[in-house]
């Protein structure tokens, strides 16, 4: 601790060139943190999916399902509860923005969203009694200013009975995401009858976009997903099961290779840091011929010249890094919910560390170079300026 | 001696003793180079995916959906009303060049990793290729109405396994049987193609998702455009086929662009301080030797101007050293993000964007520390000698 202030007076000797480096480093990491914590607050979402929750799609794809599969895959062995959810795209009057509706059994669906969704009581017998009614997002109540009992006209995808477009609903609730980070963002769907829905358009009636299957042991999942599709197989209507997990890393995947992107951003980063590191210390030390050897002269054994050289380098990474990643994290906070992704961003702790750990390499290996070149200073060729 | 020599001279001075700074120099140019490197790759995948997405479509061809966004249904009779009406072309018979479009998909795995992929199968009338002459077969033949035959995309057939002539694909638990390839519009190349009837009873669907349009000119679109308004109960939203591409891929290619600057900025910024930390290091051991060029006479100016085109000078091959190791590793790859193939290339265009980053990286570095040349107090800078 005694050679702190020769440390900290080392490290200020170049008052603009420390501040600038300091910049130089902070960004890089700010880098570092956001694309880390990203990928590992998606990586988080996909850990934090239901396991035990299978999907039951159409395998020919964006296409539907008969609604009387429902009880088959009930029989399935293992099967807790089925639900089932068809979807519409709409719009209110003129606005651009499209509405999801989710036409679904109110009940069953309220018994399987206990973990995402808020339902507040006495919401699922509402809608049950209120055959047009609608559960809506407080995202949508909030975007068109919507209030309960109002009845909505709404234009959608779905060609109904008499051929038009226009649907009407009432609302008899108010939905939201459960995560209060999210929650602004996220809640922008409306729940609706499936039975109302089917009734009243004019096509694909009896069919349903996709099934909910809650499972007693999540470790079954993949030998129930098979029976599951082996009941169907051969039929018109073959089905492709997966867990929502599965589901959620191969959507992650259609983004990209992005682990691959944000590694190589990050070698690209941190290769061209080490090398500014690396020349600013080594100026550093250049300059500093005369100081070091008196310090040599005063008795300091090489090890501790050079530790400490690598004692500045260090404190110079080490703060410039905690600083980048505290940034970074403030950078996740805002985007939090403005983007498209179901998830909160954060920084976690192991990509922190990962980060520090990344500093002390960058210190550690930059100074390498400077500190070769202390030691192989001749006390007396210094002093000479040679 | 005139200013503008004045400049030549130092500058010479600087790029002859370069050696002596060399490994700083390498530094800048390492720095810059990354920066550049993930800026061109990154704008290469957007730019590509557009001008893949567009590659083929013209002005003169219009794609019809339904009112709403998400290709709401469209039925037999309003596809019929649509080709019916100003403007559209006619083949030789005066039959109208216009086909309803529907889709059906299919699975597949990917060649690449065998991870499954959705394709489309379009359901189109038999003379599509009239109303899109850019495509034509490339070996097989036609398919036959009536029969579960496809035609494939080659852009579809060279991503996905099992797609030779011959091999069957599955659509609702039935086998389709692949009996050509076909090629010429990018879009349409990325999937596969049917009877749009026989594809409608195996679906069991009776509206098409989309109509096709030719017309006589581009300039009848407006033509086309009033009589879809004229008649009320038609209710569909008209648009080119070049501009409905690019609108379709444009909220995926501005998410990536956006992403692409947002990170070659802060990278930039990093590596612009790193190259402001580097020139003022390169001012500094240079002190005498600008007293020195001033005691003689040599004006502020031309120094500021000097060390800022150095700074130039020294950012440019950090640029083509980026462009270089970007084009090395990307260009002619595929890569298939979203099931859709995408031919990276890294275009002209999208290397000037790079050089254009890192001449102003190398510009904004160079400035502070020019300016400083100029504030180098004579006298003082020469004692030190």
């Amino acid at each position: 601790m005694k050679y702190f202030p020769l440390i900290w007076y080392g490290l200020w000797r170049k008052r603009g060139r420390t501040w600038l480096a300091l910049i130089q480093i902070s960004v890089s990491f700010v880098l570092f943190g956001v694309l880390h914590g990203f990928g590992a607050s998606v990586q988080q979402m996909i850990a934090r999916t239901d396991a035990d929750l299978l999907m039951v799609q159409s395998r020919s794809g964006n296409f539907d399902l008969p609604v009387a599969y429902s009880d088959r895959i009930a029989r399935v062995e293992g099967v807790t509860a089925v639900n089932h959810e068809t979807y519409a795209n709409a719009k209110y009057q003129n606005s651009p923005k499209e509405l999801l509706v989710v036409a679904t059994l109110p009940k069953n669906w309220s018994a399987m969203m206990t973990t995402g969704v808020n339902i507040p009581p006495g919401a699922v017998d509402a809608l049950l009694s209120h055959r047009t009614g609608a559960l809506v997002g407080v995202t949508f109540m909030h975007r068109y200013g919507w209030k309960v009992g109002q009845r909505i006209h709404l234009q959608s995808n779905v060609v109904g009975e008499d051929g038009s477009n226009n649907w009407a609903f009432d609302i008899v609730g108010v939905v939201e995401t459960k995560d209060p980070a999210i929650r602004a963002e996220r809640s922008d769907w409306m729940t609706v009858n499936y039975d109302y829905f089917d009734a009243a358009r004019l096509d694909r009636k009896g069919r349903v976009t996709q099934f909910f299957v809650k499972i007693k042991d999540p470790k079954q999942a993949s030998a129930i997903a098979d029976s599951i599709d082996a009941l169907f197989a051969n039929s018109p209507d073959e089905t492709r099961t997966q867990s929502a997990r599965e589901m959620a890393q191969s959507q992650f995947q259609a983004i990209g290779d992005l682990n691959f992107v944000i590694r190589s951003i990050s070698a690209a980063v941190l290769f061209s840091l080490l090398f500014s590191i690396g020349a600013l210390l080594m100026q550093g030390v250049r300059e500093r011929t005369t100081e070091l050897a008196v310090l040599k002269t005063v008795g300091f054994k090489n090890w501790a010249v050079v530790a400490l050289l690598s004692c500045e380098s260090l404190m110079l990474c080490l703060a410039a890094a905690a600083v980048g990643m505290g940034l970074a994290e403030g950078v996740l906070w805002v985007a939090s919910g403005r983007i498209p992704i179901d998830a909160r961003l954060e920084l976690p702790v192991p990509v922190f560390l990962m980060g520090i750990v990344l500093a002390l390499i960058l210190a550690l290996v930059s100074s390498l170079l400077p500190a070769r070149r202390s030691l192989k200073l001749e006390i007396a060729a210094a002093f000479a300026g040679r | 001696m005139r200013a503008g020599t004045q400049v030549l001279v130092f500058l010479e001075m600087s790029l002859g003793n370069i050696r002596a700074r060399l490994s700083s120099v390498l530094v800048v140019i390492v720095g810059i180079a990354c920066v550049v490197g993930v800026l061109i790759s990154m704008l290469s995948m957007g730019a590509s995916f557009r001008s893949m997405a567009t590659r083929g479509t013209r002005p003169d061809r219009l794609i019809v959906t339904a009112a709403g966004d998400q290709g709401g249904a469209i039925t037999r009779d309003k596809a019929l009303a649509l080709s019916d009406l100003q403007g559209v072309k006619r083949d030789g018979d005066g039959k109208p060049l216009a086909s309803g479009v529907l889709f059906g998909f299919a699975e597949g795995r990917k060649r690449t990793d065998g991870v499954h992929v959705m394709y489309g199968v379009r359901g189109v009338k038999p003379n599509f290729f009239a109303i899109v002459p850019e495509l034509r077969l490339t070996d097989g033949r036609m398919f036959q109405s009536g029969l579960h035959e496809v035609i494939v995309g080659t852009a579809r057939r060279t991503a996905t396994m099992g797609l030779e002539l011959g091999d069957r694909i599955r659509m609702r638990g039935e086998d389709w049987l692949v009996v050509g390839h076909y090629t010429g519009v990018a879009y349409i190349d990325d999937g596969a193609m049917a009877d749009a009837d026989t594809l409608m009873a195996a679906l069991k669907a009776n509206t098409f998702e989309s109509v096709a349009v030719l017309l006589n000119s581009s300039r009848d679109l407006e033509k086309f455009k009033g009589a879809v308004k004229a008649n009320s109960t038609l209710s569909v939203n008209v648009e080119a086929e070049d501009k409905f591409l690019a609108r379709e891929t444009r909220q995926f290619t501005s998410l990536l662009d956006f992403i692409s600057y947002f990170i070659a900025s802060i990278m930039g910024i990093g590596a612009t301080v790193g190259t402001v930390n580097i020139m003022y290091m390169m001012v500094d051991q240079r002190r005498r030797e600008m007293a020195t060029l001033r005691a003689i006479g040599f004006g502020p100016f031309p120094l500021i101007l000097a060390v800022l085109l150095e700074s130039l000078l020294i950012a440019l091959p950090g640029a083509l050293l980026g462009a270089t190791v970007a084009w090395a590793l990307f260009n002619g790859h595929h890569v298939t993000p979203v099931g859709f193939t995408i031919d990276l290339t890294v275009t002209a265009g999208v290397i000037a964007v790079g050089v254009g980053w890192a001449l102003s990286m190398g510009l904004i570095g160079g400035l502070f520390p020019a300016l400083r040349t100029a504030r180098v107090p004579i006298a003082e800078a020469l004692r030190a000698v």
